[in-house]
């Protein structure tokens, strides 16, 4: 009989054992070892832990691991994996805008961020838009003119759009 | 880590009144209100029975001109322009809850059951008249009083019934609708300290509906209806608003004039 686990990143990791009050943020950072997802509030205001989950961002620290058995995670580690092309080319921007400055949200903004160039058209990408996918995360160094700004002309130059 | 409890995951409705039954148990769905709370220790149940994999508890169907969705429905699969006339105030109500992450999980019955007096779905069930359909623990099914739907958050760690799925009526035929929703006084936690979700109806150019139903962050909900937008609505609020959350009747009695407006300007009218 097959062992329960989750899918992250494309490796199965097993969750049997595992407590019932753990979250999927913790499962990350933990049983699966992969420590770019950050762990921030706890209770789902900041987005630092967004990771996608079957495709979809969700606050890793609001679902519990044992909710998510055999269901697939990617994180920032693993963007790659699903568009190589288009996370290289988001991070290089994120670098060349200085859209972080201590890095703590960084890599829920590019979760974020990444989801939504994938969802959305490029003739919908508007400035409103990006304003409003922002208001899903904080940054606590409120370093949010150059995440907008690096987003949007990302959006309209460089991301490619489903 | 949030604080321990006893994890019991259910495949079906009767699994999960049997889970629940043995312990002081809460339902979870899609556990973005639950979860929060327990992480900040206002929640602690002894056990989560998990419900979210009952497929029966998912779905969305047309019925005798109403539609009815599901309790586990995700509140981003109904923030569309793209849904039944029906749901015309239930969209623009869970769009405004959360951001994307938070409404790719969160749920129809989960925001009834979990948000504070300010909960955007069940302003949204109270002013389009739905019907909210639960099942008891002990396995009664029916459906909740209105006085019971204004007040639906549980007054301590147990779940008093699992919603099951609710009921919208769609709008007459020839009616033009409108809706609004508005939060106001944002908080700490991002969470408003009131909320308002209005739904007007109009038919040949006359009033035909009009309603609005008001949140305050303390638990009060309560529905205000008109004869017609342009009514007294100081008066109903006077008349149904008892307390306003500790906000002068006068000013409730304002936003709810001009949400109404809003939902009026939709259907061509005059405000």
């Amino acid at each position: 009989m097959r062992r329960a686990g989750i899918t992250v990143n494309g490796r199965f990791v097993e969750i049997d054992g595992a407590p019932p009050q753990q979250t999927l943020q913790e499962f990350i950072r933990g049983s699966a070892a992969l420590t770019g997802t950050a762990g921030a509030c706890g209770h789902g205001v900041c987005g630092a832990c967004t990771v996608l989950l079957d495709g979809e961002p969700v606050r890793s620290c609001l679902v519990l691991s044992r909710s998510t058995a055999g269901r697939e995670v990617v994180t920032v580690e693993g963007l790659e994996l699903l568009e190589p092309d288009l996370a290289s080319s988001l991070r290089e921007a994120f670098l060349a805008g200085n859209a972080f400055q201590c890095g703590y949200c960084t890599s829920g903004m590019l979760m974020l961020t990444f989801w939504w160039l994938r969802t959305t058209p490029p003739e919908a990408r508007t400035r409103v838009d990006v304003e409003a996918l922002l208001e899903s995360n904080l940054c606590r160094c409120t370093g949010y003119t150059p995440l907008l700004e690096t987003i949007l002309s990302f959006a309209k130059t460089g991301g490619r759009g489903r | 880590m949030l604080p321990a409890f006893e994890y019991a995951e259910a495949r079906s409705i009767d699994d999960a009144l049997t889970a629940a039954a043995t312990a002081p148990s809460m339902f979870l769905a899609g556990g973005q209100g639950l979860l929060s709370e327990m992480a900040r220790g206002i929640r602690r149940p002894v056990r989560l029975v998990d419900v979210s994999r009952i497929p029966e508890l998912a779905t969305t169907n047309e019925e005798g001109g109403a539609t009815v969705t599901g309790s586990l429905v995700r509140l981003r699969d109904v923030a569309s322009e793209d849904v039944p006339p029906a749901l015309s105030l239930l969209a623009v109500a869970a769009a405004r809850v959360g951001s994307p992450p938070i409404r790719t999980r969160a749920t129809i019955g989960g925001n009834l059951c979990h948000g504070l007096g300010t909960s955007e779905v069940a302003l949204a069930a109270l002013a389009s008249g739905a019907e909210v359909i639960v099942v008891d623990v002990g396995g009664s099914r029916r459906v909740l009083r209105s006085d019971e739907l204004a007040a639906m958050r549980p007054a301590d760690d147990r779940s008093p019934y699992l919603v099951l799925a609710v009921r919208w009526p769609a709008p007459p035929s020839d009616a033009r609708v409108g809706v609004d929703v508005v939060e106001l006084g944002e908080q700490h936690d991002w969470l408003p300290a009131v909320a308002l979700a209005s739904v007007v109806h109009s038919v040949d150019g006359a009033p035909a509906l009009a309603r609005t139903a008001v949140g305050f962050r303390s638990g009060e909900r309560a529905l205000v209806t008109l004869d017609e937008p342009t009514g007294d609505v100081e008066a109903a609020v006077r008349a149904s608003v008892n307390g306003s959350g500790g906000f002068p009747a006068g000013w409730v009695a304002a936003q709810v004039a001009d949400s109404l407006a809003r939902a009026v300007a939709q259907t061509g009218g005059r405000p």
